[in-house]
């Protein structure tokens, strides 16, 4: 087998690590330096906030991590509003924005040569190689009209919607407000398909008008719209896409979805969809072998919290948590109804362990938008972060809230249970501000995880990560050949020198409206040897790969 | 031919269409019945209160089907204060009117109110409002004001403040130039939300003077968080905690805000509330319920099993006793005390939830379906009702 494998062990020196330890302190717990303002990166969210209170005004969040030149560095394109009423970008600071990560700790906007800046009032962001050519692509949720750009090649990307026909997901002849997006290839046939989330019906400036505090207009909740359902298009493979969202039962659902995450949750080998709505039940569309969906959320117990309550389903992932191997659901809230937390049993059953992993303590009071899961510390245990923010900017004005909240991060104690350590993670992370966004990636390929978040109407931030613990890590960029040319979908498994295993998936979609780093990332502790490496692709094909050293990214082809 | 018409008699003004009215008398009668209507009216517009009163019994006697004469007869009798009349005259309201009924129904409940006939009065209030009140602010405030005070008076304080709560907004949207003022100018609607939110089981009108002004305080709290101005809530309970902290209800009040505001403290005011009321049964199912967000499950498995001994009928105590238990990995102790809140309390979608989760648990897929099909059932019925 091992002659089929191209394994490119990448040296450290071609994805050098740029080592930036804390001066003042050398713990080896995890922390993060805020980098932004020598990075280059000069970016403030606009969602110009009216006294009509328009809803999108509130929840504008979409980051993409996307290596557009493929240099092998992940670059950061940030989602960005647009003036009211007339929901276009009528000046530079709408822009949606590029930026070059040039390798050293800074970056360049390029959005004006790329072709990137937009024209609406933009929301979510998804990468994904829809036309296999080995370069990504991009797609943008939008309250107005959605994207898709298609790489170029050459620093450049062509709009493409009107070809591919995924501009307007539409419910009764109107273009719906799309919040968020995912690609995934549900049929395996080696295309990418495009799932979007749609939320509201929502017209501008027509907002009821809901006071609080019997005085105060502010935003209103979401039970005062109109529920949609999602699209899925489905790619045939010549630069078009054909929705699909009826034949597949996708339509069928109603919800304000907001995180969008995929993992095959049966391991029957076909990706299943996790939706998190606002104040409705979450959705979960079990894949029926690529044919059609059938929505089991309830069924299997991901559609409420422990209460039988829906709650302000945000930001969603989808990953194991446990190593034990099958894929867990953690999605964000609001504050008073901590984030839920739902292991996967195996049997097509999820048990609620938010309260038993201790996530339901610290999560309870936070207003969370924006998550995601990684391990950040590197001792084989994926940790989690969320993006904070108090979804209402008056909310001080009749509460003893504010609507400033610092970011947090949850770090992995084993056996499902999770501390929130945020106070020990440096000074940076203690800032408070209206965060919306929030994406991981390695961004300076150095085996830690970072982070990317955004500010409503403030400065978007890198978080750099400098934990210095000396652990080692291993991670992957998959190539697919028969399955899609980006991996998205492949089951990666490692197995260390002690018999523990990892696991992981190939996937961007995670979070709100947020497109992550797409190489799987393990912590391995004090190993410098992976004993094995299971990779399980979307075409069915089952790769192994043997003593892989740590420490460095590997590039491995579908055979 | 159905005809509108709208009564502003004292303070009840409801717009409304009368019954068809069959002419089935003489035509002797009919001259004579409707030149008496048409005195009784000018009479009432007058405002000749008993003239008006004598002319329309006199004219419902001629035509007791007539259920206009008879609205504006109870109307007239109650502004009089002349209520076992009123409640005889809202009651032939109710057997002749058959298209809006509601208002009859809202009358008759604030007149059985009046002569102290509370249960009668508290279900004719609930038949108004079961449809969805539909009235001018200042009579759908009564009504919510007076059902509020009932719910509270036999025992059910949250849903009193559910109601209370929408009473306040109705004034609040009835004054949006001064919300706030005009909601703390209420007296009437402050006693409710005190009494309600202190969970005491009286009548404002029954107050001794010595506790007066401690419910009027909590009202003035509670009154604020209903129009969520938690901001200035928070200044009420400190004035309501420095003078009244040692009195019953007052801490546990205070618990159930910090639950919406800081629900990490929340947990210190129920046990203080615990230390001057021994037998208070509300703050130990806070405290269990509470205990299966932070993970202290042995701590709450105390409450709720005190909390159980205390009142063994009240189903919320079984959910949490239950949930305890399934926590604690007791699958079937969890099953036995879900099925025991089921049981009490079968129209709760809560209950069957929990219960659901439970037999899932246990891998009883198929007792977990049929539980699943009834949460679902009554969620719906439920997420409707919130909808109204």
């Amino acid at each position: 087998m091992i002659r089929c494998l191209l394994v490119l062990a990448l040296s450290a020196l071609l994805f050098a690590p740029i080592l930036v330890v804390a001066q003042a302190d050398r713990s080896d717990g995890i922390r993060f330096e805020d980098i932004t303002s020598k990075s280059g990166v000069d970016f403030v969210t606009n969602s110009s906030p009216t006294p009509n209170k328009n809803q999108p005004e509130t929840m504008i969040s979409g980051i993409a991590l996307i290596d557009y030149d493929n240099d092998g560095y992940l670059d950061i394109f940030l989602i960005n509003g647009a003036a009211i009423p007339s929901l276009r970008k009528e000046s530079s600071k709408y822009y949606n924005r590029l930026f070059h990560n040039n390798r050293d700790g800074t970056f360049t906007d390029v959005t004006e040569k790329a072709g990137l800046a937009g024209d609406g009032y933009e929301m979510g962001a998804a990468v994904g190689d829809f036309d296999n050519d080995g370069w990504p692509d991009l797609y943008v949720a939008s309250v107005t009209k959605n994207h898709l750009y298609r790489n170029n090649h050459d620093g450049t990307f062509a709009d493409v919607t009107d070809k591919a026909g995924v501009g307007f997901p539409t419910f009764q002849g109107k273009k719906m407000w799309s919040a968020a997006a995912g690609w995934i290839d549900f049929d395996n046939d080696g295309k990418l398909d495009l799932f979007v989330a749609n939320y509201c019906k929502w017209e501008v400036n027509k907002d009821p008008i809901c006071l609080s505090g019997g005085r105060l207009r502010a935003y209103c909740h979401p039970k005062f719209y109109e529920p949609l359902p999602s699209t899925l298009y489905r790619n045939n493979g010549d630069g078009t896409f054909i929705d699909v969202s009826e034949q597949t039962g996708i339509s069928k659902k109603f919800g304000k979805g907001m995180g969008v995450a995929f993992n095959d949750f049966d391991g029957d080998g076909f990706m299943d969809i996790f939706v998190a709505n606002d104040n409705m039940p979450n959705m979960l569309f079990h894949n029926l072998k690529g044919k059609a969906f059938e929505e089991i959320a309830l069924d299997v117990g991901v559609a409420y919290s422990e209460n039988g309550k829906a709650v302000s389903g945000m930001g969603a992932e989808f990953r194991d948590l446990d190593n034990d191997g099958l894929p867990d659901i953690w999605h964000t809230a609001t504050e008073l109804e901590t984030f839920p937390l739902f292991r996967n049993r195996g049997d097509s059953i999820f048990i609620d362990v938010t309260a038993r992993s201790g996530v339901a303590r610290p999560t309870l009071e936070m207003s969370g938008w924006s998550n995601g899961v990684a391990d950040f510390d590197n001792d084989g245990l994926k940790d989690l972060f969320v993006a904070r923010g108090n979804v209402l900017d008056n909310i001080a004005e009749f509460s003893t809230r504010t609507y400033a909240e610092p970011n947090s991060i949850l770090r992995n104690l084993g056996k499902m249970t999770f501390a929130d350590i945020t106070t020990q993670t440096g000074p940076d992370m203690q800032v408070a501000a209206p965060y919306r966004g929030g994406v991981i990636g390695d961004l300076f390929n150095s085996g830690r995880m970072d982070i990317v978040v955004t500010v409503l109407n403030g400065k978007a931030r890198i978080l750099r990560n400098v934990t210095s613990n000396g652990n080692n890590w291993i991670a992957f960029q998959l190539e697919g050949t028969k399955s899609n040319r980006m991996g998205i979908g492949a089951q990666v498994k490692i197995t260390t020198e002690d018999g523990n295993s990892q696991y992981d998936i190939v996937s961007t979609s995670a979070g709100f409206a947020a497109s992550r780093d797409p190489r799987p990332h393990f912590g391995l502790g004090k190993f410098k040897i992976v004993k094995q490496v299971e990779v399980r692709w979307p075409s069915g094909t089952r790769q192994l790969l043997k003593d892989l050293p740590a420490n460095q990214f590997h590039r491995v082809v579908e055979p | 031919m159905a005809v509108p018409f709208f009564l502003i008699s004292g303070h009840h003004a409801i717009a409304f269409q009368s019954a068809d009215t069959t002419p089935s008398r003489k035509t002797a009668d009919r001259e004579s019945f409707e030149k008496l209507a048409a005195r009784a009216q000018n009479a009432m517009n007058a405002e000749q209160i008993p003239e008006a009163i004598r002319l329309y019994a006199q004219a419902t006697r001629l035509k007791p089907n007539w259920s206009e004469g008879w609205w504006f007869l109870g109307t007239l009798l109650f502004d009089a204060e002349r209520f076992k009349e009123a409640q005889n005259a809202f009651t032939h309201f109710l057997a002749t009117e058959q298209k809006q009924r509601e208002p009859g129904f809202a009358m008759l409940g604030l007149t059985e109110f009046e002569l102290k006939h509370y249960e009668k009065a508290l279900a004719a209030l609930e038949r108004c409002l079961k449809p969805g009140i539909q009235a001018d602010p200042q009579f759908a405030r009564n009504v919510l004001v007076h059902d509020g005070m009932l719910i509270a008076f036999f025992g059910k304080p949250e849903l009193a403040l559910q109601r209370l709560t929408l009473a306040a907004n109705q004034i609040a949207a009835a004054y949006p130039e001064a919300p706030k003022d005009h909601v703390l100018s209420d007296n009437e609607l402050l006693d409710a939300f005190g009494i309600a939110a202190l969970r005491m089981r009286t009548l404002p009108s029954d107050l001794n003077s010595g506790k007066k002004a401690e419910v009027r305080q909590a009202g003035r709290a509670q009154a604020l968080i209903a129009i969520q101005d938690r901001v200035a809530a928070e200044i009420e309970f400190q004035q309501l905690l420095t003078q009244y902290a040692s009195e019953s209800g007052v801490n546990y009040m205070y618990g159930v805000f910090l639950l919406k505001e800081h629900p990490s403290q929340a947990a210190g005011a129920f046990r203080r509330e615990l230390e001057i009321s021994p037998s208070h049964v509300a703050a130990r199912i806070q405290l269990a319920l509470g205990s299966l967000e932070t993970g202290e499950y042995e701590d709450g498995m105390a409450f709720a099993k005190q909390a159980i001994d205390l009142e063994p009928s009240n189903f919320v105590v079984h959910v949490a006793l239950g949930k305890l238990y399934l926590e604690l990995g007791k699958t079937d102790l969890a099953i036995q005390e879900l099925q025991m809140s089921v049981k009490l309390s079968p129209g709760s979608p809560d209950a069957h939830f929990a219960l659901e989760r439970a037999f899932l648990r246990a891998n009883r897929k198929a007792e977990a379906k049929r539980e699943r099909a009834e949460f679902e059932r009554l969620k719906a019925l439920s997420d409707a009702a919130n909808r109204q």
